[in-house]
């Protein structure tokens, strides 16, 4: 019992060390506005895109637009189906997306509507038992919320949309990844292709996030 | 991030930056990055947050949970202080305007 007690208690030391570890890392990066990481004894760090860079992306981006919707399959049928086309293709197979997203916004308004009781109940020094009712009730809607966003997404996932927006990670990936040479700063890759041609997926993995952190989205 | 951006170091640099000249939050000062601009709207969200639980009074517990501080600010955008109080000066308003008009309708009557 007193066994338990104590590991509870370490492990809780272990986890804020490790949340202030990660805080101070986060308050690094946001500050200095770079990644800096070490992967296999070499030093790497994302940093953010500079006006050349951009203008790459966005011929990238174009490039690969106008080829996912041009490529055909073997037998000549379009290789790829927009989102909007996806989600017809869906309904004919039963899946209703148009629903799926009806009950999403549905539950987003329920949400809001118990979030404006709880802040008038806040703003109003209103009896505090009651914000963990509302506290409650929004948590409920936020999973329903939530589970429906995942079971739409798998769906989508091999939308034209979703493999630009995987191609777009990869390209911010490439543009932003350097690694430290003798105290110089040199771009790991020198073409996406040479990207694809990594078997360094840790390396990949990691550089990718911290890319996206830095310039897609959180 | 959120942790971050409502820490007392972040929050005092915040209004000093905002007070003094030449004290700068980052090492860049323009390109901001996306988690430096989601950061920033962070640090306005409860450098607003702080000053309406000084002025407001408002417990203490609100900063103990994110839905308690979302919700509370959602009202106050949506519904808040200053809306209810327009509110009120509108229907004080409309009062105003419907009791002249009565006025100026007796008025008539008794003229006529």
């Amino acid at each position: 019992m007193e066994d338990n007690k104590v590991r509870e208690e370490a492990r809780n030391k272990l986890n804020e060390l490790k949340e202030e570890v990660d805080l101070s890392l986060l308050d690094e990066m946001i500050k200095g506005n770079t990644i800096e990481f070490k992967h296999k004894d070499k030093y790497y760090r994302a940093r953010p895109l500079k006006m050349v860079d951009k203008e790459e992306l966005s011929d990238l981006k174009h490039k690969k637009y106008l080829f996912l919707l041009q490529e055909k399959l073997p037998d000549g049928k379009k290789a790829h189906f927009l989102e909007m086309e996806f989600i017809k293709v869906l309904k004919d197979n039963g899946i209703d997306i148009a629903e799926m997203d009806n009950k999403i916004a549905k539950f987003q308004s329920e949400q809001k509507e118990i979030a404006l009781r709880l802040g008038e109940v806040i703003a109003n020094h209103i009896d505090e038992k009651l914000w963990k009712t509302y506290e409650e009730q929004i948590d409920e809607l936020k999973d329903k919320i939530r589970l429906l966003i995942i079971e739409k997404s798998s769906y989508l996932t091999y939308s034209l949309e979703n493999e630009l927006e995987n191609y777009m990670i990869k390209c911010i990936t490439y543009l932003e990844l350097e690694e430290k040479i003798e105290e110089n700063w040199k771009r790991v890759f020198s073409s996406i292709e040479e990207l694809n041609k990594c078997e360094d997926e840790k390396l990949i993995t990691k550089a990718a996030y911290y890319s996206s952190v830095l310039t897609y989205k959180i | 991030m959120r942790k971050l951006a409502k820490s007392n170091r972040w929050q005092n640099l915040f209004s000093a930056s905002k007070e003094i000249n030449g004290i700068t939050l980052f090492n860049n000062i323009n390109e901001f990055s996306q988690i430096q601009e989601f950061f920033l709207s962070y640090l306005y969200f409860y450098y607003n947050l702080f000053v309406d639980m000084a002025i407001h009074k408002l417990s203490k517990k609100i900063i103990e949970k994110e839905i308690y501080e979302d919700s509370y600010m959602l009202w106050k955008r949506e519904k808040g202080y200053n809306k209810k109080d327009t509110e009120t000066e509108r229907k004080k308003d409309i009062f105003i305007a419907f009791h002249n008009k009565k006025m100026k309708f007796k008025e008539k009557q008794e003229n006529g």
